[in-house]
């Protein structure tokens, strides 16, 4: 504990979350703004959320890419900082186990994808077509970065308002 | 520690962890309070940008992933052109005539879904009766392409219409005339997973009033139609 509390003491961990998480939130949130018609279909194919009311699903593919745009741009800069963490967190939370679900239901649907780590599907989450088992590494990593400047109580590269 | 209170949501958790439950509580207060300005702002923008949006926009009471609730009874089917009514009777296992005896325990793996399947065979009679009429002037064939305008643009059955499924509301009333006059509307994507054939047919028997047993979902879809060597035009316009 004393060392995690040293390196976040140092800040980088925080920069570095800050940076990672808030640029791949903030483009992976402008494509699906570019196109939110085949982001709700890609959040149908998971056969996750229901149908019904047809509001619900639809305001998700709406509200959703802007929702990750925001929370980019507030790690990014600094302005409410640990909110856009937390909601970054609980985003990544819900995806990373929905993009597990959607891998493994592809598993045997072709020659190729006979494992899991061979399945190589777009998840709709803005990467386009990449190996499933790559995704999911890709969610974990960033979760932990999430956390961290969630729970970060580093002083240095807070970004903000204020000097 | 040296930590700086740079935003309200930190103050409690800037005293070193030391400061107690009470203060605690504030600063999770204080993030829920920010979360909640994020999200409402995120649902703010959301939602304007979509209502301005020109093109692309979702309408969120719209159902895009309509099914039908009964099935299409074949029996009912029209054969104004002459053809064999064997072809119809077999537009819902999606079998081919010639396997027609030895598919009864093959038609009940085909979804019961209301939807009518053409197989590349029957789909293949209709196009070159199609092409036949097309110098008649006559059209009781109408192609339907339900993907998107830049796939239909690389590459579309001849004769085939652009009515792209999520904008089909702002396309239909064009294409109507057409849609009306055809006693085979075929309608089709990209085939394989592409269920946006299936949404759109069900779409056009229940939402825009078009007989549903005039309706068929050509399954294989471009992808099986380019596999077997079947002509394709490029470009926007239809031929």
């Amino acid at each position: 504990m004393d060392a995690l509390k040293r390196l976040d003491a140092t800040g980088v961990p925080l920069l570095l979350a800050r940076i990672v998480v808030g640029f791949v939130f903030l483009s992976y949130g402008i494509e699906k703004v570019s196109d939110p018609l085949a982001f709700l279909k890609s959040i149908k194919n998971y056969d996750l959320l229901p149908l019904e009311p047809t509001w619900f699903i639809n305001s998700i593919a709406v509200i959703l890419p802007f929702t990750e745009i925001v929370c980019g741009l507030a790690l990014l800069s600094g302005i409410g900082l640990r909110a856009g963490g937390a909601i970054t967190s609980l985003m990544l939370m819900a995806f990373t186990p929905a993009v597990y679900l959607l891998g493994n239901s592809l598993v045997g649907t072709t020659a190729e994808f006979d494992s899991l780590c061979k399945v190589i599907a777009d998840c709709g989450c803005g990467s386009g077509e990449i190996p499933i088992c790559n995704k999911l590494l890709e969610n974990c990593g960033m979760l932990i970065l999430s956390l961290w400047a969630t729970f970060s109580m580093s002083g240095k590269f807070r970004g903000g308002l204020s000097t | 520690m040296n930590v700086e209170n740079h935003e309200g949501e930190n103050s409690s958790l800037a005293n070193d962890g030391s400061s107690g439950g009470l203060s605690k509580s504030c600063c999770c207060g204080s993030v829920v309070k920010s979360a909640l300005v994020i999200v409402a702002l995120s649902s703010f923008l959301a939602l304007t940008t979509n209502t301005l949006r020109s093109s692309g926009s979702i309408d969120l009471s719209r159902n895009y992933f309509r099914t039908l609730q009964a099935p299409v009874n074949p029996v009912q089917e029209q054969d104004s052109n002459g053809n064999n009514p064997e072809i119809n009777s077999t537009a819902n296992t999606g079998e081919n005539i010639s396997d027609q005896d030895t598919t009864s325990g093959q038609e009940e793996a085909q979804p019961d879904d209301g939807i009518q399947r053409l197989t590349f065979e029957d789909v293949h009679d209709h196009f070159m009766t199609a092409e036949e009429m097309v110098g008649m002037g006559e059209s009781i064939v109408a192609f339907v392409d339900a993907r998107v305008r830049d796939q239909y643009e690389e590459g579309h059955i001849p004769g085939a219409l652009w009515l792209y499924h999520y904008e089909s509301g702002d396309l239909i009333d064009a294409l109507r005339p057409q849609l009306e006059m055809a006693f085979f509307i075929i309608v089709y994507c990209n085939g394989g997973d592409c269920e946006d054939s299936l949404y759109l047919a069900a779409d056009l028997g229940s939402l825009y009033g078009l007989p549903p047993e005039n309706i068929y979902v050509y399954e294989g879809g471009l992808n099986e139609w380019k596999e077997r060597d079947m002509p394709v035009v490029t470009g926007s316009e239809a031929r």
